[in-house]
């Protein structure tokens, strides 16, 4: 009976094992057979974590790389820990990758990955790593979207929107992503420093984070509006907090007041087009992951590229919403 | 007969390490890439942080006890160890202008961050021997608060730019050997020795037993049940300081749901959550498989989603597997 259960389990882990290989989702090749290394190009990425808008970056990533008959993407996830980052990118190193692509989990261990990738050229998606230490290396590039140019991009629609505004003062409720992170900080700062310069007075009646969840962000709102203070917009650093507030706007009844997010998720999409948020910002996702591919692809191949590569953002509004769709 | 029942015995006692180098095999062959002394060195630093949790929670399920505490320990004794030793010329440095010299400022750093952890398993431990409350619930507690301790400490900012000789505690290796894994060796042999011929580790097994019976027998169990619980978050405490060294920064998320893995890596290692049962040599085994599994399934380039439905299937069919074994031997 002992035997029986040890050869059992035995059993189950070498079938699960290699009931995995026949899972493979990673190797993307014309004739999809596996990771055969016959001299092909081997780029290796890790993704930070996969919510919707990584998991399209991803997936741009290898679709770029299905042009090429010389690539094979190893694709892997580091579930939002550091450690398990910088293992995937011993882990690539060992497998001799041509280039890496980083989905960095945290922007302040740039120089512990790049490190741990030596010689191997390394790209940074989405998220920005310290300038300094990207600057510095020789290898490294950034491929991304000005994080400031959402927030402006916004602040551009609300001057628009408040154009006929005779006061020139807007009192605002901002939901801030998690604190601490460089693209809350950008966003944040950029549309607020915009508004001023367009010559709006800012009157900040709640600012607080609801680390970009949507129920933190309708709690608190719904909170704020039992104050009974006056507002004129609520701004959120991405759509899942500006949807959070549209619900406790809706029980409130106040649906009037111009709600903005960043993100243009599908969601914020469809409250646009009920006219329950005025305007989203589209960070182009796929457009980040070719880029990134390209990037990857020319220095695996000891070609030089640009420090940067900016992907523009786009603003989304009843007026455009038809492209989005 | 005789001889086939003693290699019986011999397999089943060690059915651990069988499996282990079993997987090592399966793995090898799916993958050349795996036993290389690069890979096999990276298994090895990725697996230390949560190795060292695994062995101080051994000690807590040995006393039919468990640690939940533990990943938020880590993030507490990062960002305390982190905030004291960064670099000054840093324009947003946690305490403006603070510059020790590295003589007095990395073992500052260290046991600064050392103590805050390791206050937390006395408390842990102390509430658990004097209230009677179960430690599932007093260490549930205590996660929380040691990782809003954390938040508060950094107002959930990330510590960076610490200063290089810090950073190579975590980073730099001894002749090849990375740091991490020579202290992860210490500290199982410490553990080791702890369980096996300390008056302690008797105590330990003694309580996990049967703790009435280890009263009567005279053992003080209130004390040494705060000293398990001082060592497990010792040993977190350890591990945060470490991990801090390692990524080049402190973060109050850091180790988030480590403890669940050291669970894990003790529960395949054949520590029994019945208490009183279990081996030092198993939780490294333990650790070890699930880190060939997690390298082995990256390796392959299993889906990740795929990796943890494994890892699942691994964790109950350990504990089904050994319930067997202990039923057959009783």
């Amino acid at each position: 009976m002992k035997k029986f259960l040890a050869l059992l389990f035995t059993c189950i882990l070498t079938g699960s094992l290699l009931a995995g290989c026949g899972g493979k989702t990673t190797t993307t090749g014309n004739e999809g057979n596996s990771g055969q290394e016959g001299g092909k190009i081997k780029i290796g990425l890790t993704m930070s974590s996969r919510d919707q808008f990584l998991s399209t970056l991803e997936t741009a990533v290898k679709d770029a790389a299905k042009d090429y008959s010389d690539v094979e993407i190893v694709a892997f996830d580091a579930e939002n820990d550091i450690q398990k980052q910088l293992s995937h990118i011993s882990s690539f190193v060992s497998q001799d990758c041509g280039a890496i692509i980083v989905n960095l989990v945290n922007t302040d261990t740039s120089e512990e990955i790049l490190k741990a990738a030596g010689d191997v050229p390394v790209v940074f998606v989405n998220r920005l790593p310290n300038e300094k230490i990207l600057e510095d290396s020789s290898n490294a590039s950034y491929v991304g979207s000005d994080e400031y140019e959402a927030g402006q991009l916004q602040a551009k629609f609300l001057t628009d929107y408040f154009k006929d505004k005779s006061d020139k003062t807007i009192n605002y409720v901002l939901f801030m992503g998690t604190l601490g992170l460089q693209h809350t900080n950008a966003r944040s700062k950029a549309v607020k420093a915009t508004l001023e310069e367009n010559g709006f007075t800012l009157v900040k009646q709640f600012e607080d984070t609801a680390e970009f969840d949507r129920a933190k962000a309708m709690a608190k709102m719904q909170q704020f509006i039992g104050t009974g203070k006056p507002f004129d917009v609520v701004i959120g650093n991405n759509d899942e907090m500006a949807l959070g507030a549209v619900e406790a706007l809706k029980s409130a009844n106040k649906l009037d007041v111009p709600v903005v997010g960043i993100d243009a998720t599908a969601n914020a999409i469809a409250a646009i087009e009920a006219e329950e948020m005025a305007c989203s910002v589209f960070q182009d996702a796929s457009g980040q992951g070719a880029g990134a591919f390209d990037f990857a692809y020319k220095m695996a191949k000891g070609e030089e590229v640009d420090k940067y590569g900016w992907i523009p953002f786009q603003v989304v509004s009843l007026d455009n919403i038809e492209d989005f769709k | 007969m005789n001889r086939t029942s003693d290699l019986k015995k011999l397999a089943s006692k060690n059915s651990i390490y069988i499996v282990l180098i079993f997987l090592i095999v399966v793995v090898t062959i799916a993958s050349p890439k795996f036993l290389t002394i690069g890979n096999i060195i990276n298994i090895f630093t990725t697996e230390s942080i949560k190795g060292l949790l695994a062995l101080g929670v051994a000690f807590c399920i040995l006393s039919k006890g468990i640690d939940l505490s533990l990943g938020s320990i880590v993030a507490l004794s990062a960002v305390v160890s982190a905030s004291l030793i960064q670099d000054p010329t840093y324009s947003a440095q946690m305490f403006k202008g603070l510059d020790m010299p590295i003589g007095i400022g990395l073992p500052v750093a260290i046991i600064a961050g050392i103590l805050a952890g390791t206050i937390f398993g006395v408390v842990n431990g102390a509430l658990i021997a004097y209230t009677k409350i179960p430690p599932f619930i007093a260490t549930l507690g205590s996660m929380v608060v040691a990782r809003g301790l954390a938040m508060l400490y950094t107002n959930a900012y990330p510590i960076p730019m610490l200063k290089k000789p810090f950073k190579t505690v975590g980073q730099g290796n001894i002749l090849g050997i990375p740091n991490l894994l020579i202290i992860l060796i210490i500290f199982a042999i410490f553990a080791w020795f702890l369980l096996n011929h300390t008056k302690f580790g008797k105590n330990v097994y003694a309580i996990g037993g049967n703790d009435v019976a280890a009263r009567v027998a005279g053992i003080k169990v209130k004390k040494n049940i705060i000293l398990v619980y001082t060592w497990s978050s010792f040993c977190a405490a350890v591990a945060g300081v470490l991990l801090a060294a390692r990524t080049g920064s402190g973060i109050a998320t850091l180790g988030l749901n480590y403890e669940l893995d050291a669970i894990a890596a003790a529960t395949i290692g054949g520590v029994s959550h019945n208490g009183g049962v279990g081996r030092i040599g198993g939780v490294i085994a333990g650790i070890l498989i699930l880190g060939v599994v997690n390298n082995g399934l990256l390796l392959l380039g299993v889906s990740p989603y795929i990796q943890q439905i494994v890892k699942g299937l691994i964790i109950v069919g350990a504990v089904v597997f050994d319930m067997r074994k202990n039923a057959k031997t009783a």
